[in-house]
């Protein structure tokens, strides 16, 4: 296993100094002087050579890129040429935090709403459910990311009558069909508590919690920008539909990985003996088929996490979140402040790559029939 | 069972529909934001507002520019009302304690140094509230008011203003405010010449002739100008008047002497040192509020002084954050998550007044123009034949622009102070209707005529800002110059890395989308840094007598209808030697919650929040 890692990590080093490379040279590409952003309106052509020359823009770019290098692998990923001239190490540790809130949120309401809808869908195959459900999962693919933001902002901020009012309709759907089930048990057989009690259950469970939610409904702000550091409910209540537009795409992928991967465990020998066996069947689904059944959703999950701490750049300028996306285009990229987009790419390629390499090695370590293979 | 269970959820229903119905969803109303049901109605001149605790003193003398008898009387002075101080403790008795304002400003500011800010745009309104100012400028009057000065006196040809500030007033730190430091101050404005740090005030700065300024007691300062300014007052409600302690700056400067280096100077190292440091602006400073926590370019939380000279404030906290657009500024306020917003985009604004959201707004004149270059470090560019120019504001239709760009919504005009605002005059109007206007044959006739005189190709290189919506006035404008006959190379990009770089620093363009962005405390300042000849600011290398002695007319004009009569000339002069191409002016302002009471303007449209009070 050790010499699986290590091999692994060794594998690391040509794609993370092939990143550096492409990170530190296309910068050079984007229009505009880096020094003039230091300089303002006051400066004079002689101020701009001398600037340049203090930054090491006369130099030839190979010279750049070492002297770079290895100020990041000591931990110096240089200044942020914009006043006040801060460390970039700081301003990505600053940044870092609300993005890693935020993909995390996203990617905990992708996981939850996909097991339940994947589940659901496989076990439901071929019905007008899984239909439904299907037809909705590509419709949330086929949303970007963006739009998604603005429609949630005019629906849920400026008309938040009509998300609620849906929530209440398509809640109460569910209620009244799962009320018909319970009556009609009831009416088959009163004596068999299992036939029925377990719907009036779950209709009250429905029932309250779309009651609890419509009078809890929140007022979701416009922006995502107040920093709320010691107060968790107001952490989720402002960054809910910014990991909402994020997690609208990553519900319809999870949801269709899980439904494949579903189907295909429920035709297996273990599942029909315990349906045979007369295992209930939530039991079935949740117990049995789900935990093999999810090992690609793991893995995917895990790759998505990477994917959206470096790609929430959008939602965070829609949202006004002071994230590490925002802080590489908003701060770096457009003023041309170089020493931030490096650093922060860097850091970004970084993470991503270590983030897969430790599913690769985990999803080794959990799957047995990998862990022969290689052996 | 059965029907047990369907009274149970028969109850559960009821239970439901009565919990929604009467059901409470607010939060825990930490902020006082708008109600969306009930749209903030503040009235638009602020008269309905409480005046300020530092204007009510009776012995306080006449402001400096308050003389003439056409101006009208300050708020302040009133004597119906309840007094201001009166007013502003009921304020904080009324206010919900713990009770903040969330501010969406228009850019994030980087540093808390007056000396490194920008105006209104970028942090004025965050550093006031810290440092404090001398004169409180009121734009509806055009007067200034003394706010940690007593009293602002010039003499008959306003060459020497004698200053006396308040006694008693202490920094953070526990040093006295002194007279001397005033002076000392301002002094600081030079270092940040080229320095990495940009202030549009440092050129004004430079008219006092420091060298025979004088310091007679701790209390009084007198001024002597290079040259008779009668508006020299608004310059005292801006980033000069806003005092850091001297003291102060001396120590951290031989801190930081033998860490400075040829490029970056020690004056800068002090700068960013107090940027990051919120203790040493707080020593330093004698405002109503403390910063509390800052985050360069991202937020800055101010927290209320305890021993604010001025009186208790009332509010709490301030905090600034940047939502990233005026158009997010809106609807962030609008959805209540702001009950401060900064606003300056034409198709905002429009929907904020129409809302009554506007609690105080002004006209920024010359707020959207063209330059030409007509020769800047002895370049052979086209812009220097008139006829060019003249074909330029024939070829552009300024309500194409609106159209394409604002929606319509944007205040075109042809002059340089817009119809509506404090200097315009028929007389101006007149002036600004005799430069060329839309005629796109004259543009084409006059287009050929430059071609077959000169060989010139046709060709004119365009910079404007990216910034929404850049793209789209450069666009227009590129279509209808090209109608009469030029060939336009639109070269569109960032403020700071492209647009500024271009015109300012190498000189490289020949014409570009620009602003003068003149107000009430800015007009003097403003149109000789840009039009004087001799001006280091002057962008376009446009140099004529004419116009500079009109300009010297605006600096010793007396009274507003000095003043009108100042700028009518030099619009004439504007309209015969076409510098630039007016074709907006820009509304700027602040929207704010109904039961925010008591801001008050400062400078420009800077706002102080020491006497504001939220109503419970």
């Amino acid at each position: 296993m050790l010499r699986v890692i290590g091999l692994k990590l060794i594998r690391l080093v040509p794609v993370l100094f092939l990143v550096s490379l492409a990170t530190f040279f296309l910068v050079d590409l984007i229009p505009g002087d880096p020094a003039a952003n230091m300089l303002g309106t006051d400066a004079t052509l002689e101020d701009l050579e001398a600037v340049r020359k203090s930054l090491g823009l006369d130099k030839p770019i190979t010279d750049r890129y070492v002297d770079w290098l290895s100020g990041a692998l000591s931990g110096d990923l240089g200044l942020s040429l914009r006043s006040p001239n801060e460390p970039v190490t700081d301003l990505i540790q600053r940044s870092v935090g609300p993005t890693l809130r935020l993909s995390a949120m996203a990617l905990g309401m992708s996981f939850t709403t996909a097991i339940f809808l994947g589940v659901w869908s496989a076990q439901a195959a071929g019905t007008r459910v899984d239909r439904l459900v299907s037809g909705t999962m590509f419709g949330f693919i086929s949303v970007p990311t963006f739009l998604a933001g603005l429609l949630f902002i005019f629906f849920f901020v400026f008309r938040e009558s009509i998300p609620r009012w849906i929530w209440v309709i398509g809640m109460g759907l569910i209620v009244l069909r799962l009320l018909y089930l319970a009556i009609s048990r009831l009416a088959e057989d009163r004596a068999d508590l299992s036939g029925w009690f377990g719907y009036a259950i779950a209709t009250l469970v429905v029932a309250g919690l779309m009651m609890w939610v419509f009078v809890q409904w929140p007022d979701f702000p416009r922006t995502a920008s107040h920093r709320y550091d010691d107060n968790w409910r107001e952490q989720i209540r402002s960054l809910f539909l910014p990991a909402l537009a994020l997690a609208l795409s990553e519900i319809a992928v999870f949801t269709r990985l899980l439904r494949a991967d579903m189907l295909s465990t429920l035709q297996e020998q273990f599942v029909l003996s315990a349906r045979a066996k007369g295992m209930p069947t939530w039991r079935i689904l949740f117990r049995d088929a789900l935990r093999p059944s999810s090992f690609s959703l793991i893995t995917v999950a895990g790759i998505t996490l990477g994917r959206l701490i470096g790609g929430t750049v959008i939602i965070e300028t829609i949202f006004g979140l002071e994230g590490l996306g925002k802080l590489i285009v908003g701060t770096g990229v457009i003023p041309k402040n170089y020493t931030i987009v490096q650093g922060g790419v860097l850091v970004l390629a970084v993470g991503y790559v270590m983030l897969n390499a430790i599913i690769d090695i985990s999803y080794q370590y959990l799957d047995p029939r990998i862990r022969r293979g290689r052996v | 069972m059965h029907s047990w269970l369907f009274k149970l959820l028969a109850l559960l229903m009821v239970f439901g529909l009565v919990a929604a119905a009467c059901g409470n969803d607010d939060d825990d109303g930490v902020t006082a934001g708008p109600d969306e049901s009930a749209p903030a109605a503040p009235s638009g001149d602020g008269d309905d507002e409480p005046a300020p605790a530092a204007d009510d003193g009776d012995d306080e003398p006449a402001p400096a520019a308050d003389d003439g008898d056409d101006e009208p009387a300050p708020a302040a002075d009133d004597g119906d009302e309840p007094s201001a101080s009166e007013e502003m403790m009921d304020g904080c008795e009324a206010t919900v304690p713990g009770t903040k304002v969330n501010y969406a400003v228009y850019s994030p500011n980087a540093n808390m140094d007056p000396t490194g800010s920008s105006g209104a745009l970028v942090g004025g309104t965050q550093i006031v509230n810290v440092w404090d100012v001398l004169m409180a400028f009121d734009p509806a009057a055009g007067v200034s008011n003394g706010q940690a000065a007593e009293s602002l006196t010039p003499n008959d040809d306003f060459t020497e203003w004698t200053l006396k500030i308040r006694s008693g007033i202490t920094y953070g730190n526990g040093d006295a405010f002194i007279a001397q430091d005033v002076v000392d101050s301002m002094l600081r404005f030079f270092d940040s010449r080229g320095d990495g740090m940009t202030n549009r005030a440092a050129g004004s700065v430079a008219l006092i002739d420091f060298d025979s300024t004088e310091v007679p007691d701790d209390s009084t300062v007198i001024f002597r100008l290079h040259r008779g300014w009668s508006t020299f007052h608004t310059l005292l409600g801006d980033e000069p008047g806003m005092i850091v302690n001297p003291r102060i700056i001396a120590q951290l400067l031989d801190e930081e002497a033998a860490n400075a280096t040829e490029e970056t100077s020690a004056a800068r190292l002090v700068r960013n040192r107090m940027a990051v440091t919120p203790e040493l602006v707080n020593a330093a400073s004698f405002g109503p509020y403390e910063v509390a926590e800052v985050e360069p370019n991202v937020r800055t939380v101010l927290r209320a002084r305890d021993n604010y000279w001025g009186g208790p404030v009332c509010i709490e906290e301030i905090e600034f954050t940047w939502p990233g657009s005026s158009v997010a500024n809106w609807e962030a306020f609008q959805a209540g998550d702001f009950n401060a917003a900064f606003l300056r985009d034409p198709r905002v604004f429009a929907d904020a007044r129409e809302a009554g959201a506007i609690l105080s707004s002004e006209d920024q004149n010359i707020g959207g123009l063209f330059l030409f270059n007509q020769g800047v470090r002895g370049a052979d560019v086209i812009g220097k034949d008139i006829r060019i120019r003249r074909a330029v504001h024939h070829a552009i239709n300024r309500d194409i622009i609106n159209e394409r760009a604002f929606e319509g919504k944007l205040k075109t005009t042809n002059a340089i102070a817009a119809e509506g605002t404090l200097l315009w005059s028929p007389e101006l109007q007149e002036c600004a209707d005799q430069a060329p206007s839309y005629d796109p044959d004259a543009a084409a006739a006059l287009v050929e005529e430059v071609k077959a005189d000169t060989g010139w190709d046709g060709s004119m290189l365009l910079v404007h800002a990216d910034t929404d919506p850049g793209p789209e006035i450069a666009q227009a404008v590129e279509g209808m110059l090209e109608a009469a006959g030029f060939d336009i190379e639109v070269d569109l990009g960032p403020v700071t890395t492209v647009l500024i770089p271009r015109v300012i620093i190498q000189a490289d363009y020949e014409m570009a989308g620009w602003g003068f962005n003149a107000d009430g405390a800015t007009w003097v300042a403003s149109l000789n840094d840009n039009l004087l000849s001799t001006s280091g600011s002057n962008r376009m290398a446009f140099a004529h007598p004419d116009m500079d002695a009109a300009l010297g007319e605006l600096y010793g004009a007396a009274n507003v209808d000095d003043q009108r009569a100042a700028i009518a000339a030099v619009q004439c002069v504007w309209a015969e030697h076409l510098p630039a191409m007016v074709y907006s002016v820009t509304e700027e302002g602040l929207a704010l919650a109904p039961n925010i009471k008591g801001v008050q303007r400062a400078g420009a449209t800077i706002f102080l929040f020491g006497n504001a009070y939220i109503e419970n």
